[in-house]
């Protein structure tokens, strides 16, 4: 999943923005609300974090004007006035959610996993598929009850398949919303982060999970479906 | 009796009730009067009506021409009346039936009355008497039979005394009857000035009543209410008009207090933010040791730039807690004006070094200024400090001092180029936490100096005169007192009430 983070506070985007990474989320960050709004209307994101009192551009003109441009994107206020006054302004300004600084990291987290299933329409955090269990809240996966460790990237792109589970993704859909927009983007750094996850999580001679559609990108779907 | 209404009732009662027994008693005694005056000319004409009967015959004896028929009220009966007449010699020549034989004053004893005085009437009943001295005339006397004489007049004749007495139970208990009328009816005069007095009072101070209700009913949320000075009465208006001025200024110290709070809450929201964010990130992936020394050295700025923010927070605190003419005044000192500024410029020499920002400096070098040291430094820091920082790079700041006429002090003006200040952020620059940028992302100044230099300046009692020139040059104008004046006994400035800050645009 791909967050923006559009923060003015140099601290606390550094700190957000590596304990996003760290929890599978790819990252991108904007200082100012002029760079943020560029971000976000250019970008495929899941969910963008968005402080209101921002340089240059308000966050809540920010948002306006993502709504105006028919942007949907998921928008999570994070911002130090506690008002209800403020709350109902930036809710109706277009936000999903709203978070008053000073905040708890787990809360953000769980924000943003909230958004993001709403992005997929789901309520459960818990994705089953065949023997393979993957807890979108815990960041974990098991397979017949054994935990899989995977890392944070590896993370991110099984649940990206999972959350549009029988569906073909294409290779540029997954670099959109795993690789954040430093990423160094090779040729093949889809199909070699597919083929480090396929050897986690599949058993030795069964069908795979994720199927590969020739010219097309990959599909994760129950083995023998 | 604590309220106005109860205290009014009770004054007006009383004093309702005092002119009303004042006017009963006088009503009472001049009726009495009256009466009783009548009664006793009744008695005059009747002893003159017996008098007049008597007759001095030649042999020098008296002769009564008196028929009992005639005058029937003197025979015994129910309540009668009663005469005696005594001679010269104070023997009784006549008496009524009604006497029975009896006197009505002793015999052989002087009558001492010369006024009509009450006695014990013969029958038990207390009555009244009058006495008329008489000179009969001679039996041949054309004249009436009898002249009253004068007691302090000799008459010619030796005289006699006719004493006539009637009983005066009627005027008793008719003047009783007006006792008891009158009194009645200032009981009940009494009982309805209560009543009435404490209507017209409740009447005539229900402007104050309502006053007081509007009153009690503002509260730290309802302070923008006013009294509607217009509606009341004349006597209620100042009082009307200083609540509102009391109102209105304390709706501005509350609005303050609560701007205050809010931009304190806000001002350490992000700071904490930032702490919570790199603990918890930090505690939740601990094994990455660069990342977790990067947000320990985060941490700390943080630390120290809230340490700042407390600081000088607290500094203003107790700046406004202690601002007395005194503390200000007992401190002050004269020291030359030049040095300070070379002192202060070269605290900041870096920052105008780094942004090659050109400096004009023009202090007269003979000028001593006569104020606290400590705190005009400081407020000098923070102007010169700001100056430094937000002209743009390659801009101009300028420090000029030109002395006043005798007793009038210096004008210092510190002043620069600025590509951001409008004429609107003038009157908002020296309330705390006011910064330029609505997002605050200005991590070095908290926007608190410039409250600081207000609240110096007030103690030390410096005008601030802030000024934007064409748009892009901004002057702080300070007016502040020289030692020539202080040695010069020149004028006071006040310290505790005046407001330091004074505006004008200049277009």
């Amino acid at each position: 999943m791909r967050v923006l983070l559009v923060e003015d506070s140099e601290r606390l985007r550094r700190s957000v923005s590596d304990g996003l990474r760290k929890g599978g989320y790819a990252v991108d960050a904007a200082a100012d609300g002029e760079e943020g709004l560029h971000l976000a209307r250019t970008e495929p994101y899941d969910v963008i974090v968005l402080d209101i009192m921002l340089p240059k551009v308000d966050g809540l003109e920010v948002l306006r004007r993502l709504r105006d441009g028919g942007r949907d994107t998921h928008v999570l206020l994070l911002t130090a006035r506690d008002t209800v006054q403020d709350k109902v302004v930036g809710l109706r300004s277009g936000a999903d959610d709203y978070l008053v600084k000073p905040f708890a990291f787990d809360e953000l987290l769980a924000r943003i996993e909230a958004l993001t299933r709403r992005q997929h329409q789901r309520k459960h955090p818990l994705i089953r598929i065949g023997p393979v269990e993957i807890d979108t809240s815990a960041k974990s996966v098991r397979r017949s009850g054994a935990l899989i460790p995977l890392t944070p990237r590896e993370y991110a792109l099984l649940e990206f398949l999972a959350l549009r589970r029988g569906e073909v993704v294409s290779r540029t859909e997954i670099e959109e919303h795993i690789y954040d927009i430093q990423a160094d983007l090779m040729s093949n750094v889809v199909d070699s982060a597919v083929c480090a996850l396929r050897r986690k999580i599949d058993v030795p001679n069964g069908a795979p999970l994720i199927q590969t559609r020739r010219g097309l990108g990959y599909v994760l779907q129950e083995e023998g479906a | 009796v604590t309220s106005l209404r109860g205290r009014l009732t009770v004054w007006l009662v009383g004093m309702t009730a005092a002119l009303t027994v004042c006017a009963g008693t006088w009503l009472y005694l001049y009726v009495r009067h009256e009466v009783v005056h009548e009664f006793d000319i009744a008695l005059a004409a009747k002893a003159h009506a017996i008098g007049s009967l008597l007759r001095l015959q030649p042999d020098g004896r008296y002769e009564f021409d008196f028929a009992d028929d005639s005058m029937p009220e003197y025979l015994p009966g129910r309540k009668p009346e009663f005469f005696q007449i005594v001679g010269p010699d104070h023997t009784t020549l006549e008496r009524s039936v009604s006497l029975a034989g009896a006197d009505l004053v002793p015999p052989s004893s002087a009558v001492p009355h010369e006024h009509p005085w009450d006695l014990s009437l013969p029958d038990g009943l207390l009555g009244r008497a009058i006495t008329y001295r008489a000179i009969p005339h001679p039996e041949e006397d054309d004249r009436d039979a009898v002249r009253h004489v004068p007691p302090h007049q000799t008459a010619a004749a030796p005289p006699v005394l006719v004493i006539v007495a009637r009983d005066r139970s009627a005027l008793d208990r008719m003047l009783a009857a007006l006792a008891t009328a009158l009194g009645g009816a200032g009981l009940v005069l009494a009982a309805a000035s209560v009543l009435a007095v404490r209507f017209a009072v409740t009447r005539g101070l229900r402007p104050v009543s309502e006053l007081a209700d509007r009153t009690t009913t503002i509260g730290p949320d309802t302070l923008d209410r006013r009294f509607d000075v217009a509606a009341l009465p004349d006597e209620l208006r100042p009082i009307g008009q200083r609540l509102n001025d009391l109102l209105e200024r304390l709706e501005q110290g509350f609005r303050r207090e609560r701007r205050l709070n809010a931009d304190i809450a806000h001002e350490l929201r992000t700071p904490i933010a930032e702490l919570r964010s790199l603990t918890e990130v930090a505690t939740r992936w601990p094994t990455d040791a660069a990342q977790s020394a990067q947000y320990l050295r985060d941490a700390h700025d943080v630390a120290l730039r809230m340490e700042s923010v407390v600081e000088t927070l607290l500094l203003l605190a107790r700046s406004q807690a202690q601002r007395t003419a005194a503390a200000a005044a007992g401190s002050r000192e004269a020291f030359p004006l030049a040095g300070l500024v070379g002192e202060v410029l070269s605290a900041v020499r870096g920052q105008v070094a780094a942004r090659a920002l050109a400096v004009r400096v023009d202090v007269p070098d003979g000028l001593h200024v006569w104020v606290d040291r400590v705190m005009f430094r400081r407020i000098m820091e923070n102007l010169l400090v700001n100056a430094a920082y937000y002209a743009p790079e390659g801009g101009r700041i300028e420090c000029a001092a030109v002395v006043a006429a005798a007793g009038g002090g210096c004008t210092l003006t510190i002043a620069n180029t600025s590509d951001v200040l409008a004429a609107d952020d003038l009157p908002k620059m020296f309330e705390p936490f006011w910064r330029k940028d609505p997002a605050r992302s200005d991590d070095a100044h908290a926007g608190l100096g410039l409250a600081l230099v207000a609240e110096y300046a007030r103690q030390l009692g410096i005008r601030l005169t802030p000024r934007l020139v064409g748009g892009n040059w901004f002057e702080m104008r300070l007016d502040l007192p020289t030692a020539a004046d202080a040695t010069a006994g020149g004028a006071q400035v006040p310290v505790e009430d005046h407001d330091p800050v004074m505006y004008e645009r200049v277009h």
